[in-house]
Parts: structure tokens; sequence; C-alpha cells
């Protein structure tokens, strides 16, 4: 005869039907003849499947609020990843623009002899005139004034504008070197 | 029909309309379990609300290889739990509140109620006296009909965690639900 005790240590897994089979036929076999048990067991499945019935069905307009709420919250996402994609493409140009902008070192053209070192960057004498030597290190030199005294570039080229030369007289002088390569040698 | 797994592939292609379906296809399930562990048939809202809204936002997070309905069951659940413990001092003893969550199946068909309305309603009163915890693996066994191992996956929790608290969890029940009774009956 199985003990009431036992019974009940089994008495959770067979009201949640999940007993092996064995098992579940040796419970259901003392719950009919033993009353305190048997009354255990029906208490549990009253409040079990009570608690089964217990779904309700959400108010009428629930669902439709839900989609609502989604459907905002997917403006809302879209708006702020334009905004991204905004504020990303304009920091990338900004920070292009900066990157690729002339760095140059303009020249102290005050005093005598310079030497600068310029890592990387390109040495600028600006109009002025300067009237000692210069060495630059580790840079291109660009002039656009002149220099009284000798140039000297390490790992780097040494280029001269020429004479009243500016920017827009050098795309002219581009533009006209293209058109002559078109007509064979005729100017504009 | 689609299955649910189909249905979150649609929505994550940009088919919208399908998560629609699997609003209308679980909105009953978290609601309940939302409206059973809150009380507050608003509250109860909220939560169900919130727990779509954020499925739908991580929903290339969700493993196809589980139900769908247990996922957003265990979103449901965390919201709940979160709100339980914001709202721990709340009372929750206005009988018009409990007789307004009373399961509507209940009224409509009284022969398929296994407890009549007071009943019903002292048996709630039981299960709302229990600690919050006890309460959400009640529910997710018996009103969500979850097995050991789909409550285990929910709550991140052993399978042996799940039966031990759930058996204490009903036997707490059970004790309150039918002491009360019985102290009724007496006095």
């Amino acid at each position: 005869m199985v003990d009431c005790e036992s019974i009940r240590s089994k008495l959770d897994e067979y009201v949640d039907g999940t007993l092996p089979p064995l098992e579940y036929r040796e419970v259901k076999a003392h719950l009919i003849q033993c009353d305190s048990c048997n009354k255990e067991a029906e208490e549990l499945f009253l409040i079990t499947e009570s608690i089964e019935n217990m779904l309700v069905d959400p108010p009428e307009l629930l669902n439709k609020r839900i989609l609502a709420k989604i459907a905002q919250d997917n403006k809302w996402r879209k708006r702020r990843y334009q905004r991204l994609v905004k504020w990303t493409a304009a920091t990338i140009l900004i920070a292009g623009i900066v990157y690729f902008l002339p760095r140059q070192i303009p020249v102290d053209t005050t005093g005598g002899n310079v030497a600068i070192h310029s890592r990387g960057k390109n040495v600028i004498i600006d109009g002025n005139t300067l009237h000692g030597d210069l060495t630059v290190v580790g840079g291109d030199v660009y002039v656009e004034g002149e220099i009284k005294g000798n140039v000297t570039s390490i790992d780097g080229q040494v280029s001269a504008m020429v004479d009243g030369e500016g920017f827009w007289e050098k795309c002219l002088t581009v533009i006209k070197e293209i058109w002559r390569g078109f007509t064979g040698g005729d100017s504009i | 029909m689609f299955s649910d797994q189909e249905l979150v592939k649609m929505t994550l292609k940009g088919k919208k309309d399908s998560f629609e379906d699997l609003v209308n296809r679980y909105s009953r399930k978290v609601y309940s379990l939302a409206l059973r562990m809150l009380r507050a048939p608003l509250d109860a809202e909220d939560v169900t609300q919130e727990a779509f809204l954020r499925a739908y936002r991580s929903l290339d997070t969700y493993n196809p290889d589980y139900p769908f309905i247990n996922w957003l069951l265990k979103i449901a659940s965390n919201l709940c739990i979160d709100r339980v413990r914001k709202d721990q001092n709340v009372s929750f003893t206005d009988t018009d509140d409990e007789l307004t969550l009373l399961p509507q199946s209940t009224y409509k068909d009284p022969e398929t109620a296994t407890l009549g309305k007071e009943n019903l309603t002292e048996l709630l009163g039981a299960l709302y006296s229990l600690p919050a915890k006890y309460q959400l693996i009640i529910l997710l066994r018996y009103l969500e009909g979850l097995k050991y191992e789909e409550i285990a996956t929910i709550l991140e929790e052993p399978v042996g965690t799940v039966k031990t608290r759930l058996h204490r969890a009903r036997k707490l029940l059970k004790d309150r639900y039918y002491n009360k009774e019985e102290g009724e009956m007496h006095g």
C-alpha cells in the first residue's frame, strides 16, 4: 500500500498531467481509496482549472491602439534615422574638407635663416621675402614670395610660383593648355 | 494561415501588416497576464501596448526556435514585475474593481465556470495576496498553459527551481483560498 505522503508529493505533477503513466495510475488508484488525498487533489484541480479560465478579452480598441503606437514609433524612428543620416553626412563632409584643406606652415620672414621640421605639412613663403636660407625637413616647400638665400628640402619638393601668378591665373593657364590640346595650337 | 515565425519574417522584410496578425493573435494572452498581475485594467493595457512595442522594436533579436508567444510573455512578465516593484504599496481591496476583473466567460457561460462568481473573487484575492513571483509562475503555468521548461526559459531559471517555486506557490494559494473560505464558513 502506497502511503499518503508519497502520493501527496506527486499531486502537483498529477494535476499538471506531467506524471509518467505508471505513477499516474498509481496515484489515481490511491485517490479512489483515500478520501483525504482525493480532497487534496480536487482542491488543486479546482484552483488550477479556475485560473485556466481566467483569460480575459482585452478592450475592443486595444489592438488598434497598439498598432497606432507602433506606426507612430515607426515615423519617429524614421525621422530620427533621417536626422542621423543628415548629421553623419554633414560631419563626414566637414571632416573631409578639413582633412583635404592645404595644410601649410607659413614661414616667419622677419628673421634670418629658417629651419623647419614640417612633419608632412607644406611650407609656404607667402608673398614675402626671406633674407636668409630656408631648410625644411619632411615636407614640400611652396614659394609664392622671394628667397634671397638657399633653399634645402629634405624628403620633400620645392616648387615656386611664376611671378605674379595667382590661383585664377593658374587655372587659366591649365584651361589654355587643354584647349591647345584640342585645337592643335589655336589660342582662345 | 501563416505561422508566427513566418509573420515575424514578413514583418522584418517590411510587410508591416504581418505584425497586426501577431497582435490580434496574442493580445488576449498578454492582456490577461498583465491584468492578473497588475489588477488595474489601464495598467494592463499600458503593459500590453509596451510589450508589443518592445517586441516590434527588437524583432530581429527573436530566436525563431522558440514560440513567439513565449518570447512575448517574457517581455510582458518583465514589464509586469517592474511595475509591481514600483507600485508595491497599491491596495487592491476595492470590491467593484475586483468584480470588473472577473473573466468575461464566467458571466457568459456559467456552466463552464469551475467556481462561482463569489468564489472566483475569493480565489483572485488569494492569488493577489501571493508574492509577485509566485503569482507570475502560477499564471504562466495555468493561465498561459506553459510547460515547466518554457517557464524556465522565460524566467531564466533552472527547471528544478521552477518546479519548486510552482509547488510552493500552488500550496500557498490553496492554503490561503481554503483557509479563508473555512474561516468565513465558521465565522
